[in-house]
């Protein structure tokens, strides 16, 4: 998540560098290389059940060959305008409802009595109240600047505080 | 179905009273030196004992110690939910009643890297609001597949603990 940070200085798409876009490609490659390890684990676990191994080793399978397209992909940003990118939310998208899909066909994999609403709620409470912030500092800085918008032209001190 | 042998501390309950207590007092120890143990690399996600019928809410499987010492063997009793049928060979996992700290921590990575976009690039144009919608909708997309794989297998080990920054490049273990 850190590495997500490290990008976004950078990372506009009406003057792509093709660096960033590598980093961002790799990082998810990373970032799914890990999880085909995880469900490996949870496959090691499993190894008894009979029923439970071959939706955990779709997962893997599906979580290594995504990473291995976010890799390919890192390559081909060689400069330039691309809409490359675009590649990534298909292959995104696609893990996603492949996710899904398994979900609802094996029992191993079910989200039956597990706390996903509670999770998103807590994601959704958790944006919500950084984007309150952002709306508190917005505030603040009209009414610090409140002259601003009566006089012209306006002050010096309300153009250098923004 | 293989059904994997019963703890220790389940056999040595005895008919009589101060077996009981003894057995009550190596319970409650056992559960004390489980929870208070080193960290292990690796933890199951499975539900110890496996056996279909108790379902857990509580994190650590200590509290679900006393429930199945008092408890009857509900699998006396048939099968209610698929006609009588004895269960798939399917395992049976931990089951969290709500987010474990470990998850809230990484929401809050989530968050504090829209906020640092939000703060490097204001959005005054299209295309710096489509720039944004991309950035966001990358790493929530990351958030929903780890949440996905977290909501059903997490554990609490070492293994566990960095999935934090397991998104993010290997720096960030440090």
């Amino acid at each position: 998540m850190v590495g997500f940070a490290v990008i976004c200085p950078n990372f506009s798409l009406s003057a792509q560098q093709s660096g960033t876009f590598q980093t961002m490609s790799v990082i998810l490659m990373t970032s799914r290389l890990t999880m085909a390890t995880q469900y490996g684990t949870i496959l090691w676990y499993c190894r008894g059940y009979r029923h439970a191994k071959v939706p955990l080793a779709i997962m893997i399978g599906l979580n290594f060959v995504a990473g291995m397209i976010y890799l390919g992909l890192g390559f081909s940003f060689g400069g330039g305008q691309t809409a490359l990118y675009s590649i990534w939310f298909i292959i995104t998208a696609i893990e996603v409802l492949v996710s899904l899909g398994l979900s609802l066909k094996w029992d191993v994999l079910s989200f039956q009595g597990t706390h996903l609403a509670s999770r998103v709620s807590l994601l959704t409470f958790i944006l919500m109240g950084e984007g309150l912030g952002l709306v508190c500092l917005g505030v603040v800085r009209i009414v610090q600047n409140a002259n601003s918008w009566s006089e012209y032209p306006p002050p010096l001190h309300g153009r250098c505080m923004y | 179905m293989n059904k994997p042998p019963p703890p220790d501390i389940l056999d040595s309950t005895q008919p009589t009273s101060a077996h009981r207590t003894m057995a009550h007092k190596a319970a409650s120890i056992a559960s004390i030196e489980r929870e208070y143990s080193a960290l292990p690399l690796l933890t199951s996600p499975l539900i110890p004992g496996g056996v279909r019928g108790t379902r857990s809410l509580g994190p650590t499987p200590a509290s679900t110690l006393p429930r199945q010492l008092s408890a009857p063997d509900l699998e006396e009793f048939g099968y209610r939910d698929d006609d009588g049928a004895p269960p798939k060979d399917v395992p049976e996992f931990q089951k969290h009643a709500d987010a474990t700290a470990i998850e809230v921590f990484y929401d809050l990575f989530f968050a504090a890297n829209l906020t640092v976009f939000s703060d490097v690039t204001d959005i005054t144009n299209t295309e710096k609001l489509a720039t944004f919608v991309v950035y966001f909708s990358l790493i929530w997309f990351n958030w929903a597949l780890l949440g996905l794989y977290d909501v059903r297998f997490i554990t609490d080990s070492i293994f566990g603990k960095p999935l934090v920054d397991r998104t993010g490049s290997w720096s960030a273990r440090g």
